[in-house]
């Protein structure tokens, strides 16, 4: 196992409903933090961590600033292509997003060094 | 697979609605602890809570590394105590923990 692999973070928690999704987001910014790579999946309805309003979120202030911190810090979020929204109001802040399939998130499992599921 | 100082890692995100998650992790590091490895929880989040689960201090006792979110605890009002064998702090940690370890679960 390679030292430069990154470590995956996939979030499939919906953050209307459940305050998990947020704290996957921090723990992924937090191993960034610890200087390792982190690449971060968002499946489901976890795409809603990048809703405009986060006031539906729950603690949407702290998914507003972690989002931030990540986007400061150029972690980009893969996001599943069946799971983006069309809704103007989403990624309105530009976060970089990065689409995937089934497929693609299968190889950055594979690709990954340790593998966080929430 | 001989275990003797092989380090296992451990992260536990759920609270007591989830006893499964509690049981596979204790029963990991017990089994982990017998056969001479060595193993480092982290809990965080609502794993917080099962500090309050009598295996978890027991576990500490016989040698496992007891780490915990001290965000987690704050957020749940959770105050800190036996800082003598729990040691509270942040996400650094976890990243040590995921990669220092030969073995890494999440249990989320």
């Amino acid at each position: 196992m390679a030292d430069d692999q990154p470590i995956l973070v996939l979030i499939s928690v919906d953050p209307r409903e459940s305050h998990r999704a947020n704290e996957a987001m921090r723990i992924g910014l937090g191993i960034v933090s610890g200087e390792h790579d982190v690449t971060l999946v968002l499946t489901g309805p976890a795409v809603h961590l990048l809703d405009e309003d986060t006031d539906d979120l729950v603690d949407g202030d702290d998914v507003a600033k972690f989002r931030a911190n990540l986007k400061a810090v150029g972690v980009p979020f893969h996001v599943a292509a069946d799971a983006v929204p069309t809704a103007a109001d989403w990624n309105t802040e530009g976060h970089r997003v990065i689409p995937v399939s089934a497929s693609d998130i299968a190889a950055l499992v594979r690709a990954s060094r340790r593998v966080l599921v929430f | 697979m001989d275990l003797a100082r092989k380090k296992l890692g451990l992260l536990l995100s759920t609270g007591p609605e989830r006893p499964v998650n509690l049981d596979t992790a204790v029963g990991l590091s017990e089994a982990t602890l017998a056969r001479g490895g060595d193993v480092y929880l982290y809990l965080i989040d609502d794993g917080v809570r099962a500090l309050d689960d009598a295996r978890v201090p027991a576990l500490a006792e016989r040698g496992m590394k007891l780490f915990v979110c001290a965000y987690g605890c704050q957020k749940r009002r959770i105050p800190l105590r036996d800082a003598d064998r729990i040691t509270y702090c942040g996400l650094v940690v976890l990243t040590d923990i995921i990669n220092g370890t030969d073995r890494f679960v999440a249990l989320n």
